[in-house]
């Protein structure tokens, strides 16, 4: 051991000091091995102990690699001051093979840009690193559309299983109203972002358009996520869709030949009986929205109500544009 | 790469540990390089190699270990900007993913999924189980995109796609008109829901790109593409691009509602906000485009110029209306 001071130690010099003596052992270390032995712990130590803030210090240190993925363990102890802290060798792997690493690539190009969170922008960095970043894999890669500007803050409050309020514009209303939830999933359905959360207000789950989020959405830190963040969320949420698609349904009368009569026949549950075409939906404003987009070429007959929605939006646009 | 690193310690850090692995493959490198690869600057790839080299080879660093963890040629780095490094088995791979991050990639998986070019590759349902993780650190599986899986039209474009044959179909374009369509097919793509062919089409002489839900009366013939140069852009996932003959189109919407058009809007056209309203310009390359989407916005947007497309909005409502009118 050297008697020299180590002098200032940046925070990034501190955390590679840490990994790198974690590394080598199996048999880990304890907190006062660490602050006795590693370079930005031990200068502190020596001159003040082990303080509230040199252990504050190192719980973020560890919670920090943990976060970028550094397979960091705790020891289980009935005094937490006899805690071991290790790296287990066997979970620190990445084993891809070049044609793997090509697909990662394109799937983590399926979130465009301005979606990335800075999860996703350090998978990229570990690919890169990996010497497995696929340019050209990226280019050709299906994309998601997520124009949606709160795409990221959803992701993100979804990971972290985290409250937010935002104001939302629902569909058929001019108004938005501000919402408060835990978002449990995401999921891009019918080529539209669906997110599942429990609404605070309403004390149930209630699916939103991501869309239709038109402001800033704010993280309550302060508030208690309604439920743990659920691993199967996904798979419970798009079988919620599912149920909905195939319950709901409505006859429309298409002209045949037109770009209506093609494209509602390819949409997925249709049925096809001369010029009259059974279709599903999941949200009766979120169709009658997309119907006046065929204007002529496809009349609703069935339900009344969806009729209606469709008649008085067309009512609107003629007036507005008289 | 997506996007480059920030200042903060962890971008730092990170830096260090993508700098180790990508090195020890490339045997020998210069800093240029790792600073292109890492989308960085060479002051950034400098200082991090610096202190890889000074605090792994360090004695304080290895005090319960044997050997040393780094070595660098300290000669070929400060004389050449060569990065040579000798690197004990620890640190030889990038950091592993955390579990958020593979559930990015199985979410994106889930959307690869619908293609049929990436359905088909043999490592595919592999990497999928290798990324789910052992139960105790299992991704969460909380972000799902459902394109339905098994299109019959998308697989037999693939089909000829992957046999290199010439496609044929009938095809409604937003003008509303129909014709039938020669292509030899390039590339599917997928893009916010939507599945899409790219391919030289024998109508129009070009590149073009085609929904396929617009698309009827698939077939696939036994005719071989033609063997003809294609700029490398038109092998993009670009879908469509701005032209000169594009109509530009003003808008009026409410502020709160801009997200609802945001895949119409094009870099360079901001719009300018006045009262409780936003006016925005948008290219389309028919005004019959406008129409359609204008119409589905009823109420919270209008089209105020040009007043021709204007007047079309109002009489394509109103033909609408008349319809509506004769099933009452």
């Amino acid at each position: 051991m050297t008697e020299n001071k180590d002098g200032v130690v940046s925070a990034e010099e501190r955390l590679f000091c840490l990994l790198l003596a974690l590394l080598p052992s199996e048999r880990g270390m304890s907190k006062l091995d660490i602050f006795t032995l590693v370079r930005g712990y031990r200068d502190e130590f020596r001159q003040t102990g082990a303080t509230d803030s040199l252990n504050k210090k190192f719980e973020r240190d560890k919670d920090e690699l943990k976060s970028i993925g550094i397979p960091l363990k705790t020891s289980a102890t009935d005094n937490p001051a006899d805690a071991v802290y290790s790296i287990a060798q066997k979970d620190y792997s990445f084993s891809f093979t070049p044609a793997e690493l090509s697909l990662l690539t394109a799937a983590s190009a399926v979130w465009s840009e301005s979606a990335h969170s800075v999860d996703a922008s350090e998978a990229l960095l570990k690919l890169a690193a990996a010497d497995g970043h696929d340019p050209a894999a990226a280019e050709v890669a299906p994309r998601v559309d997520t124009h949606d500007a709160a795409y990221p803050q959803i992701a993100s409050a979804v990971s972290k299983n985290q409250v937010v309020r935002f104001p939302y514009l629902k569909p058929g209303q001019a108004k938005y109203e501000v919402r408060t939830v835990t978002p449990l999933s995401v999921a891009n359905y019918d080529g539209r972002w669906h997110v599942l959360a429990f609404d605070h207000d309403r004390d149930a789950e209630r699916t939103f358009l991501l869309r239709r989020i038109v402001g800033k959405v704010a993280t309550l830190k302060d508030v208690t996520p309604a439920h743990k963040s659920d691993p199967r969320a996904a798979a419970r949420f798009v079988s919620h869709l599912d149920e909905l698609w195939d319950s709901l349904s409505a006859t429309v009368l298409v002209t045949p030949k037109t770009k209506a009569a093609i494209a509602l026949a390819n949409r997925r549950g249709t049925t096809v009986d001369g010029d009259t075409y059974t279709i599903h939906y999941l949200d009766e404003a979120v169709l009658a929205d997309e119907l006046c987009e065929y204007g002529a070429e496809a009349v609703v007959l069935t339900p009344e109500s969806l009729r209606t929605a469709v008649i008085d939006r067309l009512q609107r646009l003629e007036s507005d544009h008289g | 790469m997506a996007k480059p690193l920030g200042n903060s310690a962890r971008d730092k850090l990170n830096l260090f540990l993508a700098i180790v692995p990508f090195v020890l493959l490339r045997g020998s490198v210069t800093v240029d390089e790792v600073a292109s690869q890492f989308a960085t600057t060479r002051e950034k790839v400098i200082s991090a190699v610096t202190t890889i080299a000074c605090d792994g080879g360090a004695n304080e660093a290895r005090f319960n270990f044997e050997t040393e963890l780094f070595n660098i040629d300290w000669e070929a780095f400060e004389d050449n900007g060569v990065i040579i490094l000798t690197v004990a088995e620890l640190l030889h791979v990038p950091t592993p993913f955390n579990a958020r991050q593979r559930s990015i990639f199985l979410a994106g998986l889930e959307l690869l999924k619908a293609h049929p070019h990436y359905r088909r590759l043999p490592e595919f349902d592999d990497l999928i189980t290798k990324l789910r993780g052992t139960e105790k650190n299992a991704a969460t599986d909380a972000f799902a995109v459902a394109v339905d899986a098994d299109n019959p039209t998308a697989n037999a474009i693939q089909d000829a796609i992957d046999k290199q044959v010439r496609i044929s179909f009938s095809y409604v374009n937003n003008k509303g008109e129909r014709s039938v369509r020669e292509v030899d097919p390039y590339r599917q793509h997928i893009q916010g829901g939507q599945r899409y062919v790219k391919g030289h089409c024998y109508q129009a002489g070009d590149v073009r790109t085609f929904n396929l839900d617009s698309m009827a009366s698939l077939t696939v013939s036994a005719t071989p593409i033609e063997v003809r140069t294609v700029d490398p852009l038109a092998l993009t996932s670009a879908l469509f691009s701005e032209s000169e003959d594009d109509v530009h189109i003003d808008v009026i919407i409410d502020p709160q509602a801009l997200s609802l058009i945001a895949g119409y809007r094009r870099p360079g056209y901001s719009p300018v906000l006045t009262g409780d309203s936003a006016r925005l310009t948008i290219p389309f390359s028919h005004p019959s485009t406008a129409v359609r989407m204008i119409s589905a916005l009823s109420g919270i947007a209008e089209i105020v110029q040009p007043v021709e497309v204007r007047a079309d909005v109002a009489a394509f409502a109103r033909r609408a209306l008349d319809a509506y009118a004769q099933t009452a």
